[in-house]
């Protein structure tokens, strides 16, 4: 059965006005260039995309073609030739010429046949480049920064950059984590636009729109979700009380972002009990800083360690920003808010030792003495008490 | 020390010391400060860092860019060229570098000819199936012009017909295909037959060329690139160089109209020759660093060496050493501000890294970076 958050419907669509007139403005400003919204798990980059490939369809001069690259559904786009989407499976590198057929036909392009699959694709990719056409297309694709390499290269290839051969043309794109190697500068140089979480407002007009029965609960559930419109969906559609609700959204923000063998059983818990700890730390870290607060008395906690953060960052639920890793804060806001809900011994226990950890850090470096200070949560330490 | 913290790394993380394994114990991919020379260094498309002055090499108009030695014309040229590449020929890229030295009135249009008539022979490769849609008038031209390419055109059908891979052509003409396709088939060796069948005549004029590419191909402009011209200024001077350029200057009107760009890239010496001065038809900028332009020169590549996992070098320094890229840098003479030196510095700085067996960069390697040849480290 598709899961609720991974259809789009737009009746329940709130706010991110402020996106659209900056996505508009660019519009009339330039003739040509890029947009990436780029944000945490869970921000809603994926409803915006389709909200504004809905608005796009809308206007007779733009040409709008949407690619969705992982599993969604949109039940109320399902008849549109402009759209590439799959409920079931994420897109593949072997799904670029059907793609390209698709789109050069809805562009109404002229291209070359060949008899050869591979080099029809280079046919179609060249008739892209030279489209001409009065309306201005403009290409959106999700979650680019997440699909792997070889599929964001072949597309950045045969389909991004030709259609960046034309004269007026546009291209969102969303995208989460590590941000990718574009080889065209228009990617290099596109103009980045963050996704914040709704403001208490928004996540009220949001519950509404869903008709949530919780819509009077709508403050107490902005505290909880830190505003990320996924976890708002997930505790506006629970029945359960909500920090068994919040305790779910917790798990499914992580669990689709992780490998499928580590999505469920023992190997689920451990993983789930380290992002736990992890989002207590409140600096940028580095797996030294981290490997004995994680594994505190093992004697594999280097390996165990490198295990861990290879898995995390695969998952893109960890990014190396500055002089360290940190964790989405769209885990790191409902964990911290959960586990102080909780307030059970082992949440205490893992305060104390990284208090510990970041003491010792200290010693080691006295002229980092003042960053490994900020380590712990000085807010949490005082809820503590 | 570094045993304990060599997997200190924003990536993947292994068990080895840096002596042995060089910069991959860092989390590099490749060694991002390796090429001095741009034409050799196959990911500048992916770090080049083009100040905003120097975009206009990029449009639709005749342009001058002026530099400094070491100061990035070439990699600026070799970047155009492959954006240019990109548009599938939609805007067609021609590069050319004078082979010699000659005050001939024809020389330089010569020898455009013999680059127009390589690029050309390299689109029709990457586009084997465009040729038989075409008409027999320029089928026939198209024979004409290909004429002038380099080495003759019946060496050049043979090793169509003979080769395995377009790899093969790139190399031998120095000229990188417009597609994706890797490997030549039935349909290039039938492409060759069809071309050598093709009866021809004489070359055609470089106007009648431009006007082929237009019409057969579909191209919207073409941007000669011209380079190479700093070893002429070794031996000549700057006025000399002016005077050789000049039957270049008195077309760039005539050019510009039907959409054929040239684009100079010159050394500084010559901003202000007059005869480029008072050119109104020309655009002109000149590739200038400054401190924080440079240290986004070392960012990108390593931001691109390590596979996107991490965008500065502290991310492989000591928590209390910060804007590794800034201090290095801020350790050139004024003269020595530009992408080479930098380039060289931050060479020089993983080069002293990996030799100390350090697992990160410390305040003391920073500061005493040695000159030892690095690349026998390596």
């Amino acid at each position: 059965m598709q899961k609720s958050y991974k259809v789009f419907n737009s009746a329940e669509f709130a706010d991110r006005n402020a996106e659209f007139e900056r996505v508009q403005a660019i519009l009339q400003e330039r003739n040509r260039g890029g947009v990436i919204f780029e944000g945490e798990r869970g921000s809603g980059k994926t409803t915006l995309l389709f909200e504004l490939y809905r608005r796009f369809h809308e206007q007779i001069e733009m040409k709008p073609f949407l690619i969705s690259l992982f599993p969604y559904s949109a039940p109320e786009f399902e008849s549109n030739k402009n759209i590439w989407i799959n409920s079931e499976r994420m897109f593949q590198k072997e799904d670029i010429p059907n793609l390209l057929n698709r789109i050069t036909r809805y562009l109404e392009i002229d291209f070359i046949e060949t008899e050869d699959r591979d080099f029809q694709k280079d046919y179609f990719a060249r008739g892209l480049a030279y489209r001409a056409s009065k309306a201005v297309p403009i290409l959106l694709v999700d979650s680019i920064y997440e699909c792997p390499d070889d599929v964001r290269t072949e597309l950045e290839k045969y389909i991004l950059t030709p259609i960046l051969a034309s004269e007026r043309v546009f291209i969102v794109l969303s995208g989460r984590g590590k941000r990718p190697i574009w080889s065209r500068p228009e990617l290099q140089t596109a103009e980045i636009i963050e996704l914040h979480p709704l403001t208490e407002i928004f996540v009220k007009e949001q519950l509404e729109k869903m008709k949530s029965t919780r819509a009077a609960e709508f403050q107490q559930i902005a505290e909880l979700s830190g505003g990320y419109p996924l976890i708002v969906r997930i505790l506006g559609e629970s029945d359960k009380a909500l920090i068994t609700a919040l305790n779910d959204a917790i798990d499914i923000i992580i669990q689709d972002t992780l490998p499928e063998n580590e999505r469920e059983g023992k190997r689920y818990l451990e993983t789930r009990s380290q992002i736990e700890k992890l989002s207590l730390v409140d600096i940028p870290f580095r797996i030294p800083d981290v490997e004995d607060y994680l594994y505190p008395n093992d004697p594999e906690q280097r390996a165990q360690a490198n295990q861990l953060f290879n898995v995390l960052l695969a998952s893109r639920i960890l990014r190396y920003e500055g002089k360290g890793y940190q964790l989405n804060q769209s885990i790191v806001h409902p964990v911290r808010k959960w586990l102080a809900l909780k307030q059970h011994s082992e949440y205490r226990n893992n305060l104390d030792q990284l208090k510990r950890v970041s003491q010792k850090l200290q010693e080691e470096y006295p002229s980092a003495s003042t960053w490994y200070q900020r380590m712990v949560p000085t807010d949490l330490i005082t809820a503590q008490h | 020390m570094f045993a304990e913290r060599l997997d200190d790394l924003p990536g993947k993380c292994v068990f080895m010391e840096p002596a042995v394994r060089g910069l991959s114990a860092f989390g590099f991919a490749f060694d991002p400060f390796e090429h001095l020379d741009s034409t050799k260094d196959a990911h500048l498309q992916e770090y080049l860092v083009i100040p905003k002055a120097v975009e206009i090499a990029l449009s639709d108009q005749p342009v001058a860019i002026f530099a400094q030695p070491g100061g990035g014309k070439s990699a600026l040229r070799i970047y155009a060229s492959n954006f240019y590449k990109d548009s599938r020929g939609v805007r067609f890229p021609v590069t050319y570098i004078p082979e010699t030295y000659s005050t001939e009135t024809n020389f330089h249009f010569e020898g455009m000819n013999r680059s127009l008539a390589r690029a050309a022979f390299m689109y029709l490769v990457s586009y084997p199936d465009l040729y038989f849609a075409l008409g027999s008038e320029n089928k026939q031209k198209l024979k004409r012009l290909l004429l002038e390419i380099p080495f003759g055109l019946d060496f050049n059908l043979h090793a169509l017909s003979e080769s395995r891979f377009v790899s093969d052509l790139e190399q031998a003409l120095g000229v990188p295909a417009f597609s994706g396709i890797p490997r030549l088939d039935r349909t290039h060796r039938q492409l060759a037959r069809e071309l050598e069948k093709e009866s021809s005549s004489k070359p055609l004029s470089l106007e009648n060329c431009f006007e082929l590419i237009n019409n057969a191909f579909g191209a919207k402009s073409i941007h000669i690139l011209v380079d190479g011209l700093d070893g002429f200024m070794e031996t000549r001077s700057s006025q000399a160089l002016t005077t050789w350029i000049e039957p270049l200057l008195n077309i760039l009107d005539r050019w510009d109209q039907g959409n054929n760009y040239l684009k100079f890239f010159l050394p500084m010496d010559i901003s202000d020759a007059p005869a480029l001065v008072n050119l109104s038809a020309v655009r002109s900028a000149a590739l200038i660093w400054d401190d924080n332009l440079l240290a986004e020169v070392v960012r990108r590549r390593v931001f691109v060496a390590s596979s996107g996992r991490f965008d500065s070098l502290d991310a492989i320094s000591a928590p209390d050493v910060r804007n590794v890229e800034l201090t290095l840098v801020r350790q050139l003479g004024r003269k020595e501000k530009l992408p080479r030196q930098v380039i060289i510095k931050s060479r020089s700085l993983l080069r002293a890294l990996i030799v100390s067996g350090k697992s990160e960069i410390s305040s003391k390697h920073l500061f005493s970076i040695g000159e030892l040849p690095y690349a026998k480290v390596l």
